[in-house]
């Protein structure tokens, strides 16, 4: 690469070093809450990093995710967990494959809070809802359901006398081809707090 | 203590490039959750970002990003990151790999916005400001880049502590025993361990913040103090890896170490 004194070497130079001392400064910026805001919304591969680290309010339990299935009889099937948690193990200091699945979890649930704790209506076509939804949605079963729903729960960690606490419940959503659907079977839109 | 740009700019790297190169066969190893049915879904996750769900843009990024067109792009990835680790060549000179690198680890980031952390950021700061810097060329961009690096750390240990300084749980050590009770991240004999020694666990949050804090003048601190925050955050990050399975963020943050040992070296006292 050039570095033989020469103008394009003098101008390529002087990009790096202002590119890396925009995308420093930017680093610093955003750690400030009003101009955070900003500079999310034009930063959709959130390549400028907020440093946290557990910080200010980290995680203090688990989140599970629980789906059930009515069937077009009008049977409704058992929750059943997704994502259920393994045994932790010192081998996961090199190798976790499993990491990403509870983190991805942990995000989309922690928006889905936040949509709510802003009120915002549209909660049912948000991201993380349909995220949710979407991933249920397709869970390999024996039998074809007529819909579904999920649920999310929270756990306060090992040996918690806190009880599980139920933080969001969807509405019920029909699986499949209108044609395949029984009018009769239950279908209810509406979600939030069970 | 001495340590050439470009010696520093390599092990930088090449200690992201393991941590980097781990990540990347975890997810070959679990690839069902970049499918379509997956919590890192790039069907759904797009539609959260206009820029991604339609136009020229979109169209291009879902040609390369749709699964399971993604998995040759991580394979891409394994093999350019494997080749940074085991090259003998120094790495300055054959920027076009380290360019790789750089986009090869935005195409997870860009899929989704769920699933990724600090160790993801920080391996991309890495790898696209070494891209920046050795396409550039020259001994001031090395120098920049590696300056760019060094105080990235300093700034997420620094700004991290202050957060955590700010919060009441953490200076009492309740959120750090909270912590240490999730499934997530720990062991059930962890927790048993952390109730059985409160004022420990308070201590060592009180020790998580003051060495966080103190990280932010690492660059100025006397070469022995430094060096000694240097040694501590070495240990942080083996404990987190083993007590709570962060791995990645071992690699990611100790690559950044040759980096702030070259700036220790250079800055003239």
């Amino acid at each position: 690469m050039p570095d033989d004194g020469s103008l394009i070497s003098g101008v390529l130079t002087t990009l790096a070093v202002g590119l890396l001392s925009v995308w420093l400064l930017l680093t610093v910026i955003v750690q400030v809450p009003k101009a955070r805001t900003w500079i999310r919304r034009r930063d959709p591969f959130i390549i400028v990093p907020e440093w946290r680290f557990f910080a200010p309010q980290p995680a203090q339990g688990d989140y599970h995710l629980l789906y059930r299935d009515i069937f077009s009889d009008g049977t409704v099937g058992p929750w059943q967990e997704e994502f259920t948690l393994g045994p932790r193990k010192v081998s996961q200091a090199l190798w976790h494959p499993g990491k990403r699945d509870r983190k991805a979890l942990f995000d989309i649930v922690t928006q889905l809070q936040e949509y709510r704790r802003l009120k915002i209506d549209s909660v049912e076509v948000s991201t993380p809802y349909l995220m949710l939804l979407n991933h249920v949605s397709q869970v390999p079963r024996l039998v074809r359901p007529q819909a579904t729903q999920f649920m999310i729960m929270q756990s306060f960690g090992w040996f918690s006398e806190t009880p599980v606490l139920p933080l969001f419940i969807s509405g019920r959503h029909r699986i499949g081809s209108e044609s395949e659907v029984n009018p009769k079977a239950p279908s209810d839109s509406r979600s939030g707090m069970p | 203590m001495e340590l050439a740009s470009g010696e520093a700019i390599s092990l930088v790297l090449r200690i992201c490039a393991i941590g980097a190169f781990i990540s990347t066969a975890e997810y070959l190893r679990n690839p069902r959750q970049l499918a379509d049915d997956g919590l890192m879904s790039w069907s759904v996750s797009r539609f959260d970002r206009p820029e991604l769900a339609g136009g020229p843009v979109g169209s291009v990024a879902h040609a390369v990003l749709r699964y399971p067109r993604v998995l040759p792009l991580l394979v891409a990835r394994l093999t350019v990151l494997a080749v940074i680790v085991l090259i003998p060549a120094p790495l300055e000179r054959i920027p076009v790999l380290v360019v790789g690198a750089a986009l090869l680890t935005l195409a997870p980031m860009a899929r989704t916005r769920y699933g990724h952390n600090g160790a993801d950021q920080m391996t991309f700061l890495i790898f696209a400001g070494a891209a920046v810097a050795l396409t550039a060329g020259g001994k001031l961009a090395e120098s920049a880049f590696l300056w760019f690096v060094a105080i990235q750390v300093c700034l997420s240990y620094g700004t991290a502590g202050l957060a955590k300084l700010s919060a009441s749980g953490w200076r009492d050590g309740s959120l750090f025993a909270g912590i240490l009770g999730v499934r997530m991240f720990c062991a059930p004999a962890v927790t048993r361990w952390a109730r059985r020694h409160v004022a420990f666990v308070r201590w060592g949050a009180r020790g998580v913040i003051g060495w966080e804090c103190a990280a932010l003048i690492i660059l100025v601190l006397p070469l022995p103090g430094a060096l000694a925050m240097l040694a501590l955050g070495f240990l942080f990050h083996a404990g987190t890896a083993v007590m709570m399975g962060l791995n990645d963020f071992f690699w990611a943050f100790t690559a950044t170490y040759p980096a702030v040992l070259y700036c220790l070296a250079v800055r003239g006292w």
